[in-house]
């Protein structure tokens, strides 16, 4: 398997087939942090496709001693932060918590009950309330199961003010879950 | 909440990954099991873990590595490439103050956009493209030396030159204009641009010259930004100096909030003295402050800023 740094240099040198190995290295990781900002598959793929297609344009810009997976997720963050920002406040969150049940696993099984349902629906409306540093912070520690270290990386903080950031945001979440309650 | 559960709440994530010592482990879990507060922040923890989106499928993400690599060999922004550029150049906050000072000053304010050379056939993208466009290629027309290049008001990064065929050439580049303009304290302009340079961790010194003209009273996005500084930024000089700009408005709740989150999570004792200083002078609850500063350890030393705390509570 080739190295990231080796499928860089490849793509740099116009192999697509380079590109499209890069892309299923990370296109779940990409995925997965773009529907927990903007919910629903539909629009995540889209997230994920333009963060790739921004990925393409800018590995010519890319230094190689730089991580690539902390670089492609600080575009996703980037592309997540601007679709949300370029739908209204309002639909936008209506349409997150309609949807967000259904991207949770099970979500369209008959097996899926409704309190799950209001549970995750009331964490999400809760996700939603954070800034969008904390959410991505949430997102990436407990949904991806990324270290600090790589998330202090990601945020561009020491891994002390990750830890700080973290419990900050866990407990906002408890404030406003206990608020809704 | 005590300084204790605080350390404990911290602690929780190595908790959750194993990689405590068992001693350490389970004076955790012991406490956690005797104190509702932390089981409540350890119940959610273990909840968002479980709460992890749904797998796509391999169809859709095949059909997502195909759409972008069709996009690549044509060359063409592609479905996401136009929506990308448009967001990219309606939601920069500086090109709607260029449209907007274009408008009313008919001076040109900063933009920065992506776009291509070869318009979109999208009304919208070409509506907004065409401003930035037009700005640029009249500014490239009047550049008849290397040297009016070298002054032009426009600077280029990020450039990508491919053959578009019929002798023409596909452009993409980020541009961005130097702008110098004087608006009212008040205006949201200042606000937004105070904010942003005040968070942007990779200049010091920008952020520490806009914390210097930030005030709490400029705006509530300033006030919440300074208070995001002062707690979170990984300069211990940025924290302090958001923290001296917060603390010269007495009696602000979210200050007060802020300032018991420094007691907290601060490791710097000089800007835990200068909160306790704030929090009593804003006469702030006793058995706030007393959480606050309550020592993680039983057996911790007792420190200046415990001290100088607990002289406060205790004479109410």
């Amino acid at each position: 398997m080739r190295s990231d740094n080796e499928l860089v240099d490849a793509i740099r040198g116009g192999d697509l087939e380079a590109f499209d190995e890069l892309m299923r290295r990370y296109e779940r990781l990409v995925y997965r942090v773009a529907v927990s900002f903007v919910s629903t598959p539909e629009n995540a793929f889209d997230v994920t496709q333009t963060v790739f297609l921004k990925a393409y344009r800018g590995l010519a810009g890319f230094r190689s001693e730089a991580n690539l997976k902390t670089w492609l997720l600080r575009i996703t963050h980037n592309e997540a932060v601007n679709w949300l920002r370029s739908v209204s406040g309002r639909e936008a969150g209506h349409e997150q918590i309609e949807a967000f049940a259904d991207v949770l696993p099970g979500g369209d099984s008959q097996e899926f009950n409704l309190l799950a349902r209001e549970r995750n629906a009331a964490l999400e409306r809760a996700m939603g309330r954070l800034n969008e540093r904390y959410r991505l912070a949430v997102v990436l520690r407990y949904f991806q199961g990324l270290n600090i270290a790589e998330i202090s990386a990601v945020l561009g903080c020491s891994e002390g003010v990750t830890k700080n950031i973290l419990f900050r945001s866990v407990k906002s979440l408890r404030e406003s879950l206990a608020a809704m309650a | 909440m005590n300084g204790k559960c605080v350390e404990i709440q911290k602690a929780m994530d190595e908790l959750f990954d194993e990689t405590l010592e068992e001693s350490r482990a389970d004076e955790l879990l012991e406490h956690i099991d005797g104190c509702a507060e932390c089981a409540a922040h350890w119940g959610l923890v273990g909840r968002l873990r479980a709460s992890a989106a749904a797998e796509p499928t391999d169809a859709d993400l095949l059909a997502m590595r195909r759409g972008v690599i069709r996009s690549i060999r044509a060359g063409a922004p592609g479905t996401a490439g136009w929506i990308e550029a448009l967001r990219t150049m309606l939601m920069t906050p500086a090109f709607g103050a260029s449209v907007a000072l274009l408008i009313v000053v008919g001076a040109f304010m900063a933009g920065r956009a992506t776009h291509r050379a070869e318009r979109s056939a999208s009304p919208a993208l070409a509506s907004a493209g065409d401003v930035i466009v037009d700005e640029i290629h009249l500014a490239a027309s009047r550049n008849r030396e290397l040297a009016d290049v070298e002054n032009s008001p426009f600077s280029y990064a990020n450039v990508e030159v491919e053959d578009a065929g019929g002798g023409k050439l596909a452009l993409r580049f980020d541009v961005s204009r130097h702008v110098d303009v004087v608006l009212p304290k008040s205006d949201p302009l200042v606000a937004d641009v105070l904010a942003q340079s005040l968070l942007d961790q990779s200049s010091v010194g920008s952020q520490l010259q806009a914390i210097s003209y930030s005030t709490p009273a400029v705006a509530p996005k300033v006030r919440e930004a300074l208070v995001r500084a002062m707690l979170d930024d990984a300069n211990l000089a940025v924290r302090m100096k958001a923290q001296e700009t917060l603390v010269a408005t007495p009696g602000d709740p979210v200050v007060e909030d802020g300032l018991l989150a420094v007691l907290q999570t601060e490791e710097s004792v000089q800007m835990k003295l200068v909160a306790i200083d704030y929090l009593t002078r804003s006469k702030v609850e006793p058995e706030r402050l007393r959480e606050a500063v309550a020592p993680r350890e039983s057996t911790a030393p007792v420190d200046a800023v415990y001290v100088k705390a607990m002289n406060y509570v205790n004479s109410k």
